[in-house]
């Protein structure tokens, strides 16, 4: 499980709105709407502020522990100010729920689920310890158990639209940008994979013949076939009209993408012969070659295969 | 400021939740933990059973007023429960959130910012409403309004995020799906406009010839040259790898395409003229023809086109290729 890395961006976002939080528990504290000590807020916004100048000093060069510290960090926020003002009578207690509905939107960018659960489990216990010795207890907390279980059953739906969101409406393998996206994430997890570039031949031709409607079975009958050739933890992407990119095992892709021309594709006008070309590269951790490298050589790679072909 | 309609499957996952909420707020004041009378819960319930069976009969062939008449309905709800189970005290404040989460993951679908705001605002009339009467109730508020300023903060994220999912990530105009979505919501409010089906001709050979890069460099550039055509309110889509929609002011459109193709596209191998066909049809509201009809009718133009203009050089009867300015 990992939480995705956060960028600048949404590090001033996220700077912003705790910002906004501390200066108005700051205000409900000086008109007496919470009960804390001044002393104990300026301690805690002391506490706060050093934190950001340790995560402003780090960011530029930390890795993913840093997003992990922030986590602990909120926690252990959070806790100290339900404990303080209030506990189970604290109305800092949405503030709660507005950190898991930020923590959902900036993570699980996905949509998966197991970040979903973490998150909504950390939550609650940020919940049920910042409460832990206030009155009524025992109802406080079944109200916040379904609080956090309605606000997970309600998160589904933004899972399943994110999900939903990464795929080629017409395909429904993944689109560009995302597909890219996680190339480059399984770049930086550093094991070898083999990438083919896939372009269909005389796609052009199919869609003046037959319509746009055939065309678009074709293409998703070859998408369903690269689906088909590959493990579940590999990647298929449509990378433009009629290319497509597979991401596979290391050495055993190039045979397998071999068939995928091999049978004509049935489609509502009878079946279609199809003819595409395929470049297979290979990468591997210690290349240190770039995505768009990466992605020039496999292009190259399907060239030396269509020019022969064509001269022929 | 519009609330996006919900499908039929997901006017069961809208129930279901009320029904959840419901059934749970039963066995809290069974437990004695919220003070309200079991019979009053047993009178909101069958305002709800009611509210049930008329989203079950309606949901399929409603209009958008089913969508404002739950929103309302949520609204009356929430109040009265916060009423009574004890006003600011109450522990089901936070509810009025959730519900604002919802609403927000479900009916904003096209990231439009003023529907957010609409929502914030029916929110903190909830809590408003809802707490009317109590003595603390000034500083409650004071602290309700700021929470509620952090959730359309954090919104915007979403929002954000939304908006470029709609988008197709080279070209950055709207993509195939979210661009069709709008396009059927255009003709469900009965305005007439004017389709433009747009397919370049002899991308394939620019791919070949100058390599992919350069290909999408060209399909940047004629898709900023589509935006350039029309109004705010039209739409450009994506259709396929290079199949452009656009849907235009009525009877206007062809015109204003017209000199889509007259100049060659710059990119960093040099300028590149870019060719295509361009079929026009124009849409009105009572001749009822469907989305898949109206673009098969776009699709028919556009072949009128490729087939009827004059052909400089043999090639052109095959794909057709561009040439280099």
């Amino acid at each position: 499980m990992m939480l995705q890395r956060s960028g600048l961006q949404k590090w001033r976002a996220g700077v912003f709105s705790r910002a906004i939080v501390s200066v108005s528990v700051g205000l409900f504290v000086l008109f007496g709407i919470i009960p804390m000590e001044p002393v104990t807020y300026l301690a805690l916004t002391a506490l706060a502020l050093l934190h950001y100048v340790f995560i402003w000093r780090m960011s530029p060069r930390a890795g993913a522990w840093l997003d992990w510290v922030n986590l602990v960090f909120d926690l252990g926020m959070t806790f100290a100010l339900l404990q303080l003002s209030g506990r189970t009578q604290s109305p800092l207690v949405i503030l709660v729920y507005l950190w898991l509905f930020a923590m959902i939107t900036v993570n699980a960018r996905y949509g998966e689920l197991r970040i979903l659960v973490f998150l909504s489990a950390l939550g609650w216990i940020a919940l049920a310890l910042g409460a832990l010795g206030g009155p009524e207890y025992a109802s406080y907390l079944a109200v916040h158990t379904m609080g956090v279980l309605l606000f997970a059953f309600t998160s589904l739906m933004l899972m399943g639209e994110r999900r939903q969101g990464q795929l080629d409406p017409l395909t429904q393998v993944l689109h560009r940008g995302a597909g890219l996206e996680r190339l480059a994430e399984r770049m930086h997890k550093r094991e070898p994979f083999d990438i083919a570039f896939v372009d269909l031949k005389g796609f052009k031709r199919i869609n003046d013949r037959y319509g746009h409607a055939v065309g678009d079975e074709v293409l998703c009958c070859l998408a369903g076939r690269l689906l088909a050739l590959v493990r579940p933890q590999d990647m298929v992407m449509r990378y433009g009209g009629d290319e497509f990119l597979v991401v596979g095992a290391h050495g055993t892709l190039e045979q397998r993408i071999g068939r995928v021309f091999s049978d004509p594709v049935m489609t509502s006008q009878g079946p279609i012969r199809l003819a595409g070309d395929h470049g297979v590269v290979s990468w591997q951790p210690g290349q240190d070659l770039g995505l768009e490298a990466l992605l020039a050589r496999a292009d190259a790679e399907m060239y030396r295969m269509k020019m022969p072909l064509s001269s022929a | 400021m519009r609330l996006q309609r919900l499908r039929p499957n997901e006017w069961r996952i809208h129930v279901f939740s009320r029904g959840a909420v419901a059934l749970f707020v039963g066995v809290l004041t069974w437990l004695g933990v919220l003070e309200m009378d079991p019979s009053t819960y047993g009178f909101l319930i069958l305002g709800f059973l009611g509210y049930v069976v008329l989203v079950w009969r309606a949901a399929r062939r409603a209009g958008a007023w089913l969508d404002w008449f739950s929103l309302a309905f949520d609204v009356m709800a929430l109040m009265t429960v916060l009423q009574l189970s004890g006003r600011t005290a109450s522990p089901l404040i936070v509810l009025v959130y959730l519900w604002l989460f919802a609403k927000l993951t479900m009916n904003v679908r096209q990231a439009d910012a003023a529907t957010v705001y609409m929502l914030a605002a029916s929110g903190l009339l909830v809590l408003w409403l809802g707490t009317w009467g109590d003595e603390r109730w000034g500083l409650f508020m004071s602290f309700q309004l700021l929470a509620v300023v952090i959730f359309v903060v954090i919104s915007q994220t979403l929002l954000g995020e939304r908006r470029r999912n709609e988008r197709d990530p080279l070209t950055q105009v709207l993509h195939r799906g979210a661009g069709l979505e709008r396009l059927v919501e255009k003709m469900k409010r009965n305005e007439p406009f004017d389709l433009a089906f747009i397919d370049l001709k002899g991308f394939k050979w620019i791919n070949d010839t100058y390599g992919h890069a350069v290909g999408d460099e060209v399909l940047s550039g004629l898709a900023g040259r589509l935006l350039g055509c029309v109004r705010d309110q039209d739409l450009v889509i994506r259709y396929g790898g290079d199949e452009f929609l656009v849907v235009g002011p009525e009877r206007k459109l062809k015109e204003r395409l017209a000199r889509l193709f007259s100049e060659p596209v710059s990119t960093s191998r040099g300028r590149i003229q870019a060719k295509g066909d361009i079929g026009v049809v124009t849409w009105e509201p009572d001749n009822e023809e469907s989305l898949d009809a109206l673009l098969a009718r776009a699709d028919a133009a556009m072949y009128r086109m490729k087939y009827t203009e004059p052909r400089e050089d043999p090639h052109e009867a095959r794909g057709g290729r561009p040439q280099r300015a």
